[in-house]
Parts: C-alpha cells; structure tokens; sequence
C-alpha cells in the first residue's frame, strides 16, 4: 500500500511538474527579459569578479565582464546550449561549453543559464515537512550539469539547496541559495553559495547585486556583442 | 606629433566619462640588421556607451590610436579604430562609423579576413589588433530566431600601409611605402554574410564580398570572393573550418611578381579552452599559390602577472616556418608584451615565410592603461 502510494505521489507530481519546475525558476528569474550584475567572490580567486548579466529566455544570454581588470572584454554569448567568449589577447572569439569555469567555483552557465524548466524533467523524490527534494534529469546535451537534485521549501517552493551531479551520479559541487530579499515585486535569493564537493574549502558566493526587467532586443544576442 | 597631443588632450578632457586611457611605446629588434626599427609612441583611447533602456537600443563605441614614429620619418597616424553608433530594435543591427569587421574565429593567416585594409608596416599578420586597418562603412545584421544575415557597405575602403621605405621590410625602396590613398565613395566595397545555427550546435555561414585583392599589398583591383566557414563542438572540442574562392585574384608568387588567378584558399582546425590553457590547431591550404600549412596556437593563463603564447606555423612539405613566442606580463596598470618571431624557409614561388628569413625580430610593447 506504501508503495502504491508512493507510486501515485510520484506519477501526480510528474503530471503536473512543469508548472513546479517554473514557479521554483521565478524565484531566481524575475520575468522573461532581464539583466543582473553578479558579483563572485572565490576562495580561489584574490579580487571579485562582477558580471552584467543579460538574459532573454532560456537560451539567449550576454555576459559582460566589469571586473577584474585582466578578465575585461572576456565577454561571453551564449545562444541555446551553443557559447562564445571573447579572447582580448587573440582578438578573437572562441567557441567553449556552458560547463567550463568561469571562475572560482563558477561555471558559465550558473549565470548564463538561469531555468531549470524546459532543460530538465524532474520527478519529486522526497517531501518532508519543511522541505521537497526534487531529482533533476538534463533533457539534452550540452547543458551545464546532466543531473541536478533541489531542495526546496515545501512552504513556498523557493529553492533552499542543490547539488549538481555527473550523468554517472558523482556530486561535483553544492549551492544553498539564502538571503532572500523584496527584488521586483518577489522574494528572491541574493546570494548563491557553492562548494567544489572534492575540495570541500573551496567555495564561491554568487551575490546578486541588482537585477532590472528590460526588454532587450534579440539583436543584442549576437557574436558582434562580444567586441 | 600634434595629433598625438591632441588625442591626449581630448582623452583628458573626456576622462570624467571614464575611458581606458592606453599609453605605451613598441619597438623591433632586428636580429640580422642589428637594429631597432618600427619604434613609435602610441596613445588609445577606449570608451562606450551602451544604453539598453528605451526601444531602440544604442551603443556608441569611441576607440581611437594615434602612432607617432620615432625610428623614421612618417607622419603621425591617426587610427580610428572603432568610431561608430550601432542601433538595436528588435531583430536589427545597424551600425555606422569608422569599423574594422570580423569575418573568422581563427588565427594566423586569416584568409577570410577580406573586408579590412591592412598595416604591413611590420609584415606581421596575426596580431589584428594592430594589423587590421579601419574602414568607414555601415553594417547592417537581421537575426531571426538562428539566422543571422549581416549586409556590408564600405564606403570608403581606406587603403593599406605599407611598410616604410628603408625600413627592415623595404630596405631597397622597392615600393613607395606610406598609406595607399582611397578616394571616398568611389569604389565602395559591398557583401552579405548569412549564417545559420542548427540544433545540433552547427555554426554554418556563406558569404559574398566585392573587394579590393588584398592578396597582394596596395594593389587597386577589386575583385569578389566567396566564403564559407563552419564551427561546430563536440565535447569539448570545437572543429571549424574557413575557405574562400576569389574570381580572377591577384596573387603573389614572390615580392616582384604579381599574377591573376581563381584563388582557392582553405583553413580547416580545432580548439580547445582549458581552464587555464587554450589550444588551437590547424592546417591551411593554398591551392593555387600551393602553400599548405600546419599550425598551432597555445596561450597558458594561470599565473596573474605573466601570460605566455607561442604559434607556430610550418609548411608541410617544405622548411617554411614562422614562429612566434608571445610573453605578456601585466602589473598593475602596466603591460609589457615581449614577442620573438623567428622565420625560415627559401625564397622560391613557393614560400611564405621564407622571405623574411632574414628578419627574426624580438618586439618590446610597454604600455600603461588608466
């Protein structure tokens, strides 16, 4: 009877995920059209990196580099699962993938690529009182991680940890979101906290410093934003 | 040296706006003449505008260098390299203005690199940012949904520079030396570029351009190439490909020969990007000129201060070589670029880099940005 039960929670919360999977992601994204300065601090890393971030949809994003000054013009463009970062030294722009570091405990596509929904077919593993956990499943190839499990309030769904996994199931590294504060009308987490899971003090803090609704043109997303 | 008093004037009175201020001096060592050569003081000034609030969006991009050389005679130069307005709305891109255009994601020999004049003052082609030259032209880019169509209108093509007379690459006096002079709209240069982004990560583009040949340095022929480059990832790998057609080219056996002919030129190599080392290999293929290349590009970035390059290319069946090693160390607000370039080969129609055999040269860049 447990296991029918169980069965049936799991069907029902596959049923109806997608509209989960979104309203976890609107804590983090504030509409479909935005931009976002992210400072990243690293344990790694002697000075801070800040990024303008600018989002449209899940698969439109540009990312331009304010600090340190020997990162400047390291701009990046990500157009689906398919990214571009501009070398300064070679003058040119190369193309990379959504896993690679970006720094610290960053890989591009934690600030590239802000939804879960759409890239990852989810089922609900757990629910606790406080807390769901949530089994993430990467729909196609290229995406920064092939499997994520999220925690989230059971409250108000907004995400409270996750961790980040290798197709094989190996964690690379974790987050816990926290801080959150009235941004645009909504709750949302100002600080993301990540930790390489092999070198446990090796860490890096997301800190979202501002985010703004614009609507950007879709000509904004082209490689010659780069230069 | 008045322009290069006015530009750092004009930098100084626009600072409030907050624009990277470069000043720096380059010189060459030439191992066989021993002699310093190429050596000017330069000054550049970058800043832009962006504004992204209203419909239409903006940018205003304001780059300009000026060079004044203290190994010779020539006049000050005044670079423009990016002074230009781009305005967004919607799906469209339209930017006018002093450009310099970009055509390829490779290194080296850029051979899709047709729509910039260039500086052959040094004869050294891959640094672009100080071998491309600006032209005044307007570019307008379409892009809906994973095509992307960009029209070009040069017009005024500019000219190349060609190196000095008496200088390392012009100690006989062959060519007259100096900026080739281009009239203003006479002559534009024109073409289209459409490029498509399939699902599977392919980046395939065709393009058409009308040109000037710049196969061969200075010449006032147009001609009209076709283009088309590839990139496509896999892993982390990333493959791509650049190959040009031009119809009834001028092309350059040797310095004092000039021939016209279908050039067919084609550039296929991988790249990849480690956390702290990008790597690059590719094969480039002449198949007229029947100079066949191999090379490799390798730039190490793990220390903070000192960011060692090295490039080599190799023709694969005969000894001409170019080799580059690359030292850029960056303190604070200082940079100094340290560049060794070592050549070898003969000196037959069938060799690049064997003509400059005798010009391996160590180059000193010492520059500080405010």
């Amino acid at each position: 009877m447990k296991i029918l039960l169980l069965l049936t929670v799991l069907i029902s919360s596959v049923a109806s995920g997608k509209d989960l999977l979104v309203e976890v992601d609107e804590y983090r994204n504030p509409s479909d059209s935005y931009s976002m300065k992210v400072r990243i601090q690293s344990s790694t890393e002697k000075e801070d990196s800040v990024f303008l971030v600018y989002l449209k949809g899940n698969d439109k994003t540009l990312i331009k580099v304010e600090a340190p000054k020997k990162m400047l013009k390291r701009n990046m463009l990500m157009i689906g699962e398919n990214m571009w970062v501009y070398v300064p030294n070679l003058k040119r722009s190369v193309r990379i993938s959504l896993n690679q570091k970006l720094t610290g405990e960053a890989a591009n596509g934690d600030i590239s690529r802000m939804r879960w929904a759409g890239d990852y077919n989810y089922k609900i593993t757990k629910k606790n009182k406080s807390d769901w956990q949530l089994d993430l499943e990467a729909k196609k190839e290229g995406l920064t991680y092939a499997k994520i499990k999220v925690w989230i309030s059971a409250k108000d769904k907004r995400p409270l940890r996750a961790e980040f996994l290798t197709l094989s199931g190996k964690t690379i590294k974790t987050a816990s979101y926290s801080d959150y504060k009235m941004t645009l009308g909504k709750l949302r987490p100002k600080k993301i906290h990540i930790v390489d899971s092999l070198k446990k003090d090796q860490y890096s803090n997301l800190i979202i410093e501002s985010m703004e609704n614009k609507n950007f043109p879709d000509s904004l997303f082209t490689e010659k934003s780069l230069e | 040296m008045k322009y290069l008093a006015i530009l750092m004037i004009y930098s100084t009175s626009v600072f409030a706006a907050a624009p990277q201020f470069t000043l720096g001096t380059r010189s060459s060592y030439f191992f066989d003449d021993n002699k310093l050569a190429n050596s000017f003081l330069y000054a550049q000034t970058e800043y832009s505008y962006e504004n992204y609030d209203n419909e239409m969006g903006l940018k205003l991009n304001f780059d300009i260098r000026a060079m004044d050389y203290y190994s010779s005679n020539e006049k000050t130069i005044v670079d423009p390299v990016n002074l230009s307005a781009e305005f967004l709305l919607d799906s469209h891109r339209f930017q006018i203005g002093f450009v310099r255009y970009r055509f390829s994601e490779t290194f080296g020999l850029q051979l899709l690199d047709i729509a910039n004049p260039r500086d052959y003052s040094e004869f050294i082609f891959n640094d672009l940012s100080w071998a491309k030259r600006s032209v005044f032209g307007m570019n307008h880019t379409v892009k809906y949904n994973r095509l992307e169509t960009q029209f070009i209108l040069t017009l005024w093509p500019n000219g190349d520079r060609l190196p000095y007379k008496g200088s390392p690459f012009n100690e006989d006096g062959f060519i007259e030396g100096g900026v080739v002079e281009r009239p203003w709209f006479k002559n534009p240069e024109y073409g289209v570029r459409t490029k498509y982004l399939f699902e599977s990560g392919l980046d395939l583009s065709l393009l058409y351009f009308h040109h000037f040949a710049r196969s061969t340095p200075g010449l006032n022929e147009q001609v009209d190439s076709f283009g088309l480059a590839f990139s496509y990832v896999h892993n982390e790998w990333v493959l791509r490909g650049d190959n040009l057609y031009t119809l009834s080219d001028f092309v350059q056996p040797t310095f004092l020969q000039v021939e016209e002919k279908n050039h067919f030129q084609s550039l296929w190599g991988i790249d990849r990007v480690w956390e702290n080392f990008t790597l690059g290999l590719q094969v480039q293929f002449d198949f007229n000129l029947y100079r066949h290349y191999a090379g490799g590009q390798f730039e190490y970035s793990a220390f903070d201060v000192w960011k060692p390059a090295i490039m080599v290319f190799k023709n694969i069946k005969r000894e001409d070589y170019w080799l580059q090693v690359k030292n850029r160390f960056s303190i604070g607000d200082f940079n100094i670029n340290l560049t060794y370039d070592s050549f070898g080969g003969e000196k037959t129609d069938k060799d690049l880099f064997g003509h400059f055999s005798s010009h391996d040269r160590f180059l000193i860049d010492v520059s500080a940005s405010f």
